[in-house]
């Protein structure tokens, strides 16, 4: 997807693109649950996402279903209401559902709606509200996925270099400016480097130069997830336009549905010693379990300044909270979004590449404490962890507002339901609503949740609606659409 | 259920905007709202340019964009001109819209910087819709079709600012707003606490007449003295001087302009600037300046010379000291306006500081008790509003290339902060501006004074380098057309005043949120 999208938005400018792939990495999820960010980068490379969709076991995710300890919420990508940007229409919706035992704020979501229902449906042009209300991302098998892009490459001439081995020779200038890079069959020279292994190749080989932990300030504080397993079963789940995540003492279990199959994550907070137990409560959460679990260590630290000299280490960033919420193709797209944004000249500047950085810790923070607010409930205390997560949870419970988001990460509406979903409630009413009268409040609110339930109920079936315009295709290359 | 009572102190601009938003959004069962004003003391009376969010602001009043012309007497505004900020003889304008649109994902300026270096683009401002018809004197309203050219901008107005006052007076008192002349001579804080109130807080305000206004919540629209927030709870003040180092401003309105030009001027002079701001009934007119650098009776002089009408009043001599309290909520005392800070008009910023802290209270508004997470965030709010206008403006005096006097050297080597440091210097490096999510101006507004007062950084992104040259000329030649046959078709201001004269309005299109008009 990098060389892609580097590919794409540098070819009017005649830059060169090489890619050096390394050996395939055993943990690599085998599938990608997007947000509507997919539909976004299939414009900028000119890809046709139906085609995609069909040739990856597609799905659409309208958000993602949560099973808590007691209550279940929905997550959606858009918005609640009818329509966006609603002036206290949130605030509105959690005065009139104060109190309520079993307050579901579902009900005012189409999206959760549709997905809940098993349906779904794109909006046609004539409707930008509806298509807004119900954003989408997908489920894509993530091998399928990445053979498209890599095709879309080999048309845009990347040069591609697969290794066997993952040992490099780097060769760098005395400002720690990486020059070349020695593989078995070729050297590579390049101005810029864009390092997407976890593991830092091209940037932590260099300590004196490049030591991360040394430069990189202090790295973030660990995620309370642990350890962390994949796999697929081939049950087949057509009804289910959205991920699920089901809770466990300790942690979170992903359900990804494909076509082929059922794609599982499971985060766990738990030590080694404590896996067997947290295996025993997944084979009763769901019956698809293989015998043995791989578990996977996960490292959830990451440097706070990944563009360093000449190199941009994505990879270890992208793996900033082990992929549990966001995926790690989420995070590589918006930090080359931006990256392209500022792309360096020779010399590279200082300024450039601090801003970048910045930038970059509050798209970090942003998606640490979304992420974090999942283990909320676990009882993990989050206070020392994240400031603005426990301002914003504050604010929440005392205001129904929302302290302003400091990137593209997440979306409002994303923590309106995750912190609702949580249990959180709002405590004070809005005065700018206190001339209005309950009855018609409560009204105008059921006049909303009424026209969802309409529009729901004329929606097609997901299945069906993937059966009818996105039958499987196995044909080899994607249209790209110049 | 007890009322909560709201005392508002002050009748200024600040708090007639405050008791009329209020009066709109508060039950009056379940509210009360009280303001205290002194005719005695009277209000600063200047604050007539204003920013395009004010349309919001009334929109949100739900006040008849027309009516308010009629009643304020107020022009339109497009853009704000700047002469002799760059250097002496020299002008540009800083437009409410963009100057041109990015090609293959690449800002226009990248652009505009690679023709400007091979000699072939015109001023930069010339790629502004707004910056043509404000030269023209055209004036109409934005177009709501985003792939029109004439979407590209968004417009203020200039009003009087006690018509204005009196405006809202009005809408507040039918909407059951208590008025109460009288001055203020203690204020009276709480010895013992309560379930609502702790040690300390304010309980009353007690007038020279002996009458005394008890309230649960104050707003502190006093002006720069801040009756509450400060002699009474001594929250302290940031001195931001050493950056803004204007102090004194004189203030004198002249007879009206036949055609008023539909933006504000603000000309650089030796030791400050000076202001023209064409209304419909007069003009107003001032000096801001340093009085380390220029005495009184310079400033008078200078602003006596260099008015274009007869004065129809008295000088109005102020004095100001730049800066923010440092707590702008503190304890149930919520300070609006100039007595929350103060930072000198050069870009129009203050009633839009004052509605957005409304919008903001209103946001975070406290039930009878007041817990700290409303009012720290609401803090948390304000502070960057205005550290963000304060860098943008300080950076106006910091990008000054004149070479003709004592202050205006200072302000090109004194130190600025950090926050503004790292943006001029990303923009040196490589024509870089960082956007923030919330604030005032973003990149249009940067780019627009940057490269008006001369601010020109040789490196930008090379990748515009690529693209034949010849063919980027064409594109923006045609550019220029598209504007130049835009603002042709337009009407001039005085005749698109004119026609909000008539009781049977115009349609006027929907206050964007955006400074720039609804493509930004
Ligand atoms: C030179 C200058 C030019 C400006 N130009 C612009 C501009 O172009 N655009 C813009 O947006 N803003 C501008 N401003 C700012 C703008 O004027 C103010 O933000 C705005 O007028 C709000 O003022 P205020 O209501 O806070 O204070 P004031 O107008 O000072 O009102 C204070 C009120 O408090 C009352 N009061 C004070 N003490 C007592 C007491 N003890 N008892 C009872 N009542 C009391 C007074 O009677 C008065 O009613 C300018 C300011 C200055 C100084």
């Amino acid at each position: 997807m990098s060389a892609a999208l580097l590919a794409n938005s540098l070819k009017p400018f005649a830059i060169e693109v090489l890619v050096i792939e390394l050996p395939a990495d055993p943990h690599m999820p085998m599938a990608e649950a997007t947000g509507p960010e997919f539909s976004g980068l299939c414009r900028i490379l000119g890809l046709d996402e139906r085609e995609i969709i069909r040739r990856c076991q597609g799905t659409f995710r309208l958000g993602s279903q949560y099973l808590g300890e007691t209550q279940r919420w929905f997550v959606p990508f858009a918005h609640l209401g009818m329509s966006a940007g609603q002036d206290e229409f949130e605030q509105a919706l959690f005065q009139s559902l104060k109190g309520q035992r079993d307050a579901d704020l579902d009900l005012w979501s189409i999206a959760a709606m549709a997905a809940k229902a098993g349906k779904f449906a794109i909006a046609g042009q004539d409707r930008l509200d509806l298509r807004q209300a119900l954003d989408y991302g997908v489920h894509l098998d993530a091998k399928a996925y990445c053979q498209i892009l890599q095709a879309y490459c080999q048309q845009l001439n990347v040069t591609w270099h697969a290794i066997d081995d993952k040992q490099l020779s780097l060769q760098h200038n005395d400002q720690g400016e990486l020059l070349t890079c020695r593989l078995p069959h070729a050297t590579l020279s390049a101005d810029f480097w864009v390092d997407l292994s976890h593991e830092c190749y091209l940037s932590s080989g260099q300590d004196s130069l490049i030591n991360v932990s040394a430069q990189g300030k202090e790295s973030r504080p660990r995620l309370p997830i642990r350890h962390s397993a994949q796999w697929m079963s081939a049950q087949q789940n057509f009804d289910q336009p959205c991920s699920q995540f089901m809770h466990f003492s300790g942690g979170w279990l992903k359900q990804i549905p494909l076509r082929s199959g059922t794609y599982y994550q499971c985060f766990s907070s738990t030590a080694a010693v404590a896996l067997p137990t947290v295996e025993a409560q997944i084979r009763s959460l769901i019956a698809d379990v293989p015998v043995q679990l791989v578990w996977q260590a996960l490292q959830s630290e990451s440097t706070v300044e990944p563009w360093q000299h000449n190199c941009l280490s994505l990879g270890q960033v992208a793996n900033l909270c082990g992929g549990m919420v966001f995926s790690e193709l989420q995070i590589v797209q918006a930090a080359l979004v931006q990256f392209l944004d500022l792309f360096p000249d020779l010399p590279i500047g200082e300024n450039n590449r601090r801003h970048f950085n910045v930038r970059w810790q509050d798209f970090a923070q942003e998606v640490y404490d979304f992420s974090l607010a999942h283990f909320v409930q676990s009882g993990a205390d989050i206070s020392s962890a994240s400031i603005a997560l426990s301002q914003r949870m504050q604010v929440f419970a005392r205001l129904g507002r929302l302290e302003p988001l400091l990137s593209d990460a997440t979306t409002e509406a994303q923590w309106y339901h995750l912190l609702f979903g949580l249990g959180l409630r709002p405590s004070l009413p809005s005065v700018v609503l206190s001339n209005v009268d309950t009855p018609s409040l409560q009204h105008k609110l059921s006049k909303v949740r009424q026209t969802i339930e309409r529009l729901v109920q004329g929606m097609p079936r997901h299945r069906d609606y993937l059966a009818k315009f996105y039958p499987l295709t196995m044909v080899n290359d994607v249209k790209h659409n110049e | 259920m007890t009322q909560q009572r709201i005392v508002v102190l002050g009748g200024g601009s600040a708090g007639w905007m405050t008791a009329a938003s209020l009066a709109k959004f508060l039950n009056p069962q379940q509210f009360t709202i009280t303001l205290v004003e002194s005719e005695l003391i009277g209000t600063v009376g200047v604050g007539e340019a204003t920013l395009p969010h004010l349309r919001s602001f009334n929109q949100l009043l739900g006040i008849d964009e027309n009516e308010f012309m009629r009643e304020t007497g107020a022009t339109y505004k497009l853009a704000i001109q700047f002469p002799g900020w760059g250097e002496e003889g020299r002008s540009y304008f800083h437009p409410f819209g963009l100057s041109g649109h990015d090609i293959c994902g690449i800002d226009f300026h990248h652009y505009w910087l690679h023709l400007n270096q091979l000699g072939k683009a015109e001023p930069f401002e010339n790629y502004s819709i707004a910056v043509n018809a404000a030269k023209q004197q055209k004036y109409q309203y934005p177009s709501n079709n985003p792939n029109d050219i004439s979407a590209d901008y968004g417009y203020a107005f200039h009003l009087d600012a006690t018509l204005y006052a009196r405006y809202l007076r009005r809408f507040a008192e039918q909407r059951g707003v208590t008025r109460i002349e009288g001055k203020v001579v203690e204020v009276c804080l709480h010895q013992q606490s309560s379930v609502f109130h702790q040690v300390g807080d304010i309980a009353s305000l007690r007038l020279d007449s002996g009458q005394l206004i008890d309230g649960d919540l104050f707003i502190d629209c006093s002006g720069f003295i801040g009756v509450m927030i400060e002699q009474a709870l001594h929250t302290g003040y940031e001195d931001w001087t050493h950056w803004l180092p204007c102090d004194r401003a004189i203030a004198v309105p002249t007879e009206r302009c036949a055609t008023p030009p539909p933006y504000t001027r603000a000309a650089a002079k030796s030791a400050g600037w000076q202001w023209r701001i064409p209304l419909q009934h007069r003009t107003g007119n001032g000096i801001v300046y340093c009085s380390a650098y220029m005495d009184d009776e310079q400033a008078e002089k200078i602003l006596l010379r260099d008015i274009e009408e007869n004065p129809t009043a008295g000088l109005n001599k102020l004095r100001f000291t730049t800066g923010k309290r440092h707590k702008t909520w503190q304890r149930n005392c919520v300070a609006i306006g100039l007595s929350a800070g103060f930072l000198e008009p050069l870009e129009s910023t203050s009633l839009y500081l004052i509605q957005i802290a409304i919008q903001k209270l209103l946001e975070h508004f406290p039930a009878q008790t007041i817990s700290a997470v409303e009012r720290d965030s609401y803090n948390r709010h304000m502070d960057t509003e205005y550290l963000r206008v304060r860098d943008f403006i300080i950076m106006h005096y910091k990008v000054n290339r004149r070479q003709d006097s004592e202050f205006w050297r200072y302000c090109q080597h004194m130190a600025v902060p950090d926050s503004l440091a790292a943006q001029m210097a990303l923009f040196s490096e490589g024509g870089r501006i960082s956007e923030y999510r919330q604030g005032l101006f973003l990149p249009a507004s940067w780019l627009a004074v940057y490269l008006g007062q001369g601010l020109v950084p040789t490196h930008y992104d090379q990748r515009v380098t690529k693209l034949p040259s010849e063919q980027l000329h064409r594109h923006f030649e045609h550019y220029l057309a598209d504007i130049k046959a835009a603002v042709d078709k337009m009407p001039s201001h005085v005749s698109s005043i004119a026609a909000t004269q008539r009781r049977q309005s115009v349609d006027y299109p929907a206050a964007p949120r955006s400074l720039y008009g609804i493509n930004a």
